[in-house]
């Protein structure tokens, strides 16, 4: 017979602690109870959580036995008194141990307050739970899997007709910039168009107007309590709704709502929301099922199968349209901001990596601080030993010595926590510039005292650990003997523990270092076009009709080197197709392409070369019909000589006429995919213009003025194409900086740590080096003596740090296609950093030692 | 005299008290309020509400025999007293009274 499983011994003692002895028989035998049927019925696992559970459910006032506190106070009066004479006594070690620690805190609250808000992203929503984003994965020729965040537009109906489970559905179309106008004011804003469910979904609250009213209808809009102010004055409130505000010069918009101003840790950003009705109908082929143009969100019912309801829509595009070949998946909304990567089908990660990775660099940090403290409270151990010895023999225990210990690294740590806050008020600007965030700390809000406490009793706890159990483990008749002899194992401690610091401090130098080439090393990729010198802006109608007048208008203008039309920008590109059929194509392949429409002067304005064949002309009539396409199409169409072969795309058949060089058409992240260009001016809505270096300013103010003649006194919005492109590595800008704070903060309080024990061991050895001198040791001789065993543990820290740097950038590395891959010159410049930095620090307190006079540090005794 | 107010709960767990009489403890009565009310609560809210109900004087309570199933440990066991009897008698008058009040409406 098996023996009757056992709760969990811990708790029960627990409830034996705290318990009114006169309510325990019947609890425990309540709880036993319950134990033994749910062991039965479930299992023993099962049980014993409950009962667990169980006993802390019944940790309240009315059955807590009574406690007889006793507190002796003259007994904390004397620990305190006594900490801060030792202070006072050693004010080098104390600043060295506040000071470290008030940095390691500082920035560990820093990294909580960034993480934090990091992991609030849409969970202020209601019922965010419910709420997934619609990917769609597709797969390539060559097996890859390539998740979209867009769908076609016929899903929605499906999905409302055949899918109960689902209770909202919004569809979204990319975010756009618009102008509104209300007569004479009119500005450029950036919103969405989004289904007529938007606000039922998304919780963002509606200060005027209701969300099962706003967005019904095809002409409806909706705008934030900025735009309001902004167009309807500071008497908005009740005043708004029902107003028409003048779309892109094109329809009037009825406001239905005005919502609340997005917050900063929301993913979905905009300033109106207009219907997606609009967008649809205004381009009618986005109704076909192979244009995946669209974001999809949905709201699963209360109580649904997450899991099971996406098994049911993986297939919901191919039972309608199986060319698409496409199945669906559903991301949780709250995934979204931390989750955004996706590898061959699969959920990879995203800013969760950021956020894993600060979290423990900040635990880190105050780990290094820790050490600190612990090294000095050891290696300062003598002096303290014969206090510990007399305590003992009055009848101190052992608890009452380690908690005499422990109240002296807490109230280090407390001290220090008022430099903290110091430290976060004044830095906290700086700290929000350099993330792009807007926090803050409430000191009105007691959650974060808790947090500070909880910080400073754990930190205090963490330092006080090993000193105190150290000092309090020494034998009084050794102590007063004075035969103590501390064993070589605290020393080697001492010794494991730097070599820790610096290990991480050289790591973190190492990974900054990496970073820093990383990125310098995107933004001077070779794209395969120009972005610099590069800006464009919207062309209206009127403009892209006078297309030939304009350029010759626009060229004139001083600083303007070239011009051409497109309809998005070439490092953005963002629509993709899977209907181009070609000659020879395999008809069970399966393949997007990404396709950009231009005019003429396209590839000469973005210095983009050609391959082979020629690029689209005025001459040969055509060419609306003929293609280019880059060197990856042509690889993955299977075409050696696709000169001349036919293509088909969106219906339209024509010939490839060229191959152009490839060119990168998004971030660095992802490699190179499948481009073809059609000439299509009539419906490119972007200009870009290329100036001369040096006279942006100039070509600025004179196309400025030209798009004013034709835009109706609008000013010109234009963008950088670079700066554009920057944007993609702004996670990675912030990230880069944030590492080399860290790496300067580690070694800055490691190196402090240094500082203490050479400083420490200087003055043990004074006697030691006087003698030396006296003998005939000269002054190098003397400093290398001091410094040699602490350059070796930072050397063992370094060939530590190396091996780990080189792994663990490995891995950040393999994150993009195209990387650098760190040399044995980084290494070595980390290590010439941290041994020169390290070396500094020694110096010092060594130099002085050894140029001490050593009569006066003989004569000591 | 004042009466002692009466919880919700604390109603139900009196109730209890008199459905099982003589044979009322925790888990029982956890078990009885599941089963008749379909509730699932938590044994220390079982216990608290029935500290308080002797508190107020309207159960009292005597340990009984122990038992394998319960590691040998003792029951307490809990009835109803006068007062508890007359408290659930109160609150029904009460709730009978309201109730008569209510107009005979048809609610949709």
């Amino acid at each position: 017979m098996n023996p009757l499983p056992q709760p969990p011994r811990w708790a029960l003692r627990f409830l034996r602690w705290y318990c009114h002895p006169a309510f325990l028989e019947e609890i425990e035998g309540d709880l036993y109870e319950l134990f033994y049927r749910r062991a039965e019925d479930r299992n023993t696992g099962y049980a014993r959580r409950l009962f667990v559970w169980e006993v802390f459910r019944f940790f309240r006032l009315r059955m807590l036995r009574k406690f007889t506190l006793i507190i002796h106070f003259a007994m904390w009066q004397n620990h305190f008194k006594i900490a801060l004479r030792n202070m006072q006594r050693q004010k080098a070690f104390t600043a060295i141990n506040i000071l470290g620690l008030a940095v390691a805190i500082t920035t560990a609250i820093f990294m909580l307050l960034w993480v934090s808000h990091e992991w609030s992203y849409d969970r202020f929503l209601t019922r965010a739970d419910d709420i997934f984003r619609v990917y769609s994965n597709s797969e390539f020729g060559n097996g890859e899997i390539a998740t979209w965040g867009t769908v076609p537009q016929p899903l929605e109906k499906v999905l409302r007709d055949e899918h109960p489970e689902i209770e909202r559905i919004v569809l979204m179309g990319t975010s756009q910039e618009a102008n509104l106008g209300l007569s004479e004011k009119v500005f450029k804003e950036k919103g969405i168009y989004a289904g007529k469910e938007m606000f039922e979904v998304f919780s963002f609250p509606l200060l005027e107007g209701n969300p099962t009213e706003a967005l019904r209808n095809i002409s409806d809009i909706t705008i934030s309590e900025d735009l309001a102010r902004k167009y309807f004055g500071e008497n908005w409130k009740g005043n708004s709704l029902g107003k028409t505000i003048r779309v892109n010069e094109h329809y009037d918009a009825t406001v239905t709502g005005v919502f609340a101003n997005i917050p900063d840790n929301s993913t979905l950003r905009f300033d109106f929301v207009l219907s997606v009705e609009d967008l649809v109908e205004r381009y009618p082929w986005q109704k076909e099922w192979g244009n995946f143009n669209f974001q999809m969100y949905i709201q699963l019912k209360e109580n649904a199968d997450a899991k099971s309801a996406g098994v049911n829509i993986a297939q919901a595009i191919n039972r309608h349209f199986p060319d698409a070949e496409a199945t669906l998946y559903l991301h949780p909304f709250t995934r979204e901001h931390l989750y955004s990567h996706f590898e061959n089908g699969v959920e990879a990660g995203g800013k969760i990596l950021y956020v894993r990775i600060f979290s423990i660099v900040a635990l880190f940090l105050i780990l290094i601080a820790c050490i600190n403290f612990m090294n000095l409270a050891t290696a300062r151990a003598v002096r303290r030993a014969k206090e510990v010895g007399v305590r003992k023999v009055i009848g101190a225990t052992r608890a009452s010595l380690i908690g005499q210990f422990m109240s002296e690294s807490v109230l280090t740590v407390f001290i220090s926590m008022i430099l903290v806050v110091i430290g976060l008020e004044l830095l906290m600007p700086y700290f929000n510039s350099l993330t792009g965030k807007h926090l803050s700390i409430h000191y009105g809000d007691p959650v974060y005292w808790m947090v500070f406490l909880a910080i400073t009793l754990f930190t205090g706890f963490l330092s006080g650990s090993y000193p105190s159990f150290f000092l309090s483990s020494f034998k009084v008749v050794r102590i007063l003997k004075g035969t103590l002899k501390f064993g070589k194992e605290a020393v080697w401690v001492r010794m494991g523990l730097v070599v820790f610091q610096f290990s991480l401090s050289i790591f973190l130098i190492i990974g900054a270092l990496v970073v820093h080439q990383q990125i310098s090393f995107i933004r001077n990729q070779n794209l395969g076009l120009d972005r610099e010198n590069m800006l464009f802006f919207d062309q209206s109608g009127k403009m892209n009709a006078d297309y030939p007048a304009l350029k010759e208008k626009m060229l004139a203008v001083p600083g303007v080197v070239s011009l051409s039309v497109s309809d998005q920008n070439p490092l953005m590109v963002q629509n993709s197709t899977g209907s181009p059929q070609w000659e020879g194509k395999d008809p069970d392949l399966d393949m997007y392409f990404h396709v950009i429409k231009v005019n003429e002067d396209f590839l000469e304005n973005m210095h983009i070369s050609l391959a082979s064949g020629r690029n689209f002309s005025k001459d040969y009539s055509l060419d609306s019909a003929n293609y280019l396409i880059n060197e990856t199409s042509a690889r993955a169409m299977g075409l050696t000589d696709p000169l001349e072969k036919s293509l088909e795309v969106w219906g339209r058949k024509g010939k490839i006429i060229g191959v152009i060089k490839d060119f990168h058409i998004t971030s660095i992240h992802t490699p190179i995919e499948p481009v073809i260009l059609t000439l299509r001016p009539e419906d490119c809505g972007f200009m870009f213009v290329r100036t001369a270096p040096g006279q942006t300013e100039s070509a600025i103010a004179g196309l400025g003025a030209i798009y004013k003649e034709y835009n109706g006194n609008l000013p010109m919005d234009y963008r950088f194409m670079d700066e554009t492109y920057n944007r993609y590595y702004e996670s990675e800008m912030v990230m880069g900086k944030l590492t080399r704070y860290f790496a300067g903060i580690a070694i800055f309080i490691a190196c402090l740590g240094l500082l203490g024990l050479a400083s420490f061991s200087a003055q043990q050895r004074t006697r030691e080096i006087g003698i030396r001198k006296v003998l005939g040791a000269s002054v190098p001789n003397l400093v290398l003596l001091i410094s040699k065993e602490f350059m070796l543990l930072v050397g063992v820290a370094f060939v530590i740090a190396c091996a780990g740097g080189a792994w663990l950038m490995d891995q950040w590395l393999s994150e993009y296609a195209y990387r650098i891959e760190p040399g044995i010159g980084l290494f070595a410049l980390a290590g010439i950093i941290s041994l020169a930095v390290a070396w500094l620090t020694i110096m010092f307190q060594s130099l002085r030692a050894a140029t001490a006079n050593p009569v006066t540090s003989i004569r000591t005794e | 005299m004042g009466r002692a107010y009466l919880g919700e709960f604390e109603e139900l767990v009196l109730l209890m008290v008199g459905i099982l009489n003589e044979e009322a403890y925790g888990v029982a009565i956890q078990d009885e309020i599941k089963a008749k009310a379909d509730r699932a609560v938590n044994i220390s809210a079982v216990h608290t509400a029935l500290h308080r109900l002797e508190e107020k004087g309207f159960v009292k309570s005597q340990m009984g025999g122990a038992t394998a199933e319960r590691g040998g440990r003792r029951k307490r066991l809990f009835s109803l007293t006068l007062n508890g009897k007359q408290a659930l008698d109160q609150t029904r008058e009460i709730r009978n009274e309201l109730w008569q009040q209510i107009p005979k409406i048809a609610f949709s």
